[in-house]
């Protein structure tokens, strides 16, 4: 690839926290309190860990092989043809959890704002401003995440404590009143989010200073499941029982603030800083997808693809479902699972061969360190 | 109606290989024959879903992988 743009660090991990924060707020809320009930704000955690060790793989694979992506590298280490394999499901599942992204953007922002507008138009137009983002490459991505992610952490702070005098402390209890099966049953849902860090695996071979990386990684999961846990939190003590009957719970607890009749719908905030947050995780998501495209064929650039790329996620945003109660079936029951199947145990697999390899070598090559414990 | 859609769908891919077409003029056969594929493919189930909006797709395929996991969580 003829890329020779830079991302620092810190750019990287603002990147990858709306890819787990920004839609996961929308239908996951619903879908981990229909198993969880009042326990749902602890799932976020138990999903977390999913996201903790796909990061520590992603780095891992890294290590072993620097300046390439999981696509380029997955050809090493299990030979040519499975290779190509684990990189086609991988691109093809990033096409279809896109497809799925995009649909939910559109399905929320028909169905609580413009409320006459098809939902093929603000599809179509974010694909669009998507496309032009991706084909400006990595460094303007960057800096829009540099640009954006601190107003949307801010406001959803700020919201957060406005959120604040309508909690009722009483939603919490019993905790954990059927034991920890609910808990683990509510991160179902949510672990796929976590899983989408192996994006990362994209963007990493442009990092600057890669001794950072690794925390930075960590760091970024840590503070995506804080995002989560606040979200759900704050939608439990606000909404209480009434969270699983809901299709937008977050959306609906921020409704619920109002301040002396006049300090009130302030959800066009929301939808203003939710639209930034959702167009960096669909831009990433599409950079990964034309990137890897790109080297799964070994062409020379990727820009001339994003093109065509964007008219078949558009065309996969209505082929993931025919309405939006059957993509809200869909994340409850297949989104979550499928994204850890493709985007954890694939990178996992790679790493466990790449160290059997490298234990057969009488001599390992310096790129191969031996790793440190486990986190 | 339909007619319409595709003819609208057809406009749009043509628009798109317009856009490009200085760029794929310059650029080696592979990637020209990747644009035409993906082109191709997104007009063709474009087409298919302007005929039948539920048709069957990924999502069903998915669903059958991960039925077992599904019933033995009883997600649902």
């Amino acid at each position: 690839m003829q890329e020779k743009q830079y991302i620092t660090a810190a750019q990287m991990g603002m990147m990858i926290f709306p890819v787990m924060v920004a839609t996961a707020d929308l239908l996951v809320p619903a879908t981990t309190a229909r198993q969880a009930q009042q326990d749902m704000w602890m799932s976020p955690m138990v999903a977390s860990l999913v996201g903790f060790l796909t990061v520590y793989l992603v780095f891992q694979l890294h290590k072993l092989f620097p300046d390439e992506s999981i696509i380029q590298f997955s050809g090493k280490i299990v030979g040519t043809f499975l290779g190509k394999l684990c990189g086609l499901l991988i691109l093809f599942d990033f096409l279809y959890c896109n497809g799925n992204i995009i649909r939910q953007y559109g399905e929320f922002i028909v169905g609580s704002f413009l409320l006459e507008t098809p939902v093929l138009v603000v599809v179509s137009s974010i694909v669009f401003l998507c496309a032009i983002t991706v084909r400006a490459g990595v460094e303007v991505l960057a800096r829009t995440a540099q640009v954006f992610v601190p107003i949307v952490v801010v406001l959803y702070a700020a919201l957060l404590l406005l959120m604040i005098p309508f909690m009722k402390i009483d939603n919490l209890f019993p905790m954990l009143e059927h034991g920890v099966i609910p808990v683990l049953r509510g991160a179902y849902t949510p672990q796929g989010w976590f899983s989408e860090v192996i994006l990362f695996s994209f963007v990493l071979p442009f990092s600057a200073n890669e001794e950072k990386g690794m925390r930075t990684g960590m760091v970024t999961v840590g503070m995506g499941m804080l995002a989560l846990t606040s979200i759900n939190l704050s939608t439990l003590l606000v909404l209480g029982e009434e969270v699983p009957y809901m299709t937008y719970p977050f959306y609906s607890a921020i409704q619920m603030i109002s301040y002396a009749d006049f300090f009130e719908n302030i959800d066009s905030i929301v939808i203003a800083t939710w639209v930034t947050g959702a167009f960096i995780k669909i831009s990433i998501f599409y950079f990964a997808l034309a990137l890897g495209t790109a080297q799964w064929l070994r062409l020379e650039d990727y820009r001339p693809i994003v093109l065509p790329l964007g008219l078949l996620l558009v065309v996969f945003s209505f082929w993931v479902a025919p309405n939006l109660s059957q993509l809200a079936t869909n994340i409850q029951t297949i989104i979550g699972i499928q994204m850890t199947g493709y985007f954890t145990l694939i990178p996992l697999c790679l790493w466990i061969i790449a160290h059997l390899r490298k234990k057969k070598r009488i001599d390992p090559p310096k790129t191969m360190t031996s790793p440190p414990a486990k986190e | 109606m339909k007619w319409g859609a595709i003819l609208g769908i057809s406009l749009i891919v043509g628009l798109l290989i317009a856009m490009e077409w200085n760029s794929l003029c310059r650029s080696s056969w592979k990637t020209r024959v990747a644009y035409a594929v993906l082109v191709l493919a997104g007009w063709f189930i474009a087409i298919l879903l302007v005929h039948n909006p539920d048709l069957p797709g990924m999502t069903q395929v998915l669903e059958v992988i991960y039925k077992p996991i599904t019933t033995f969580l009883k997600i649902n």
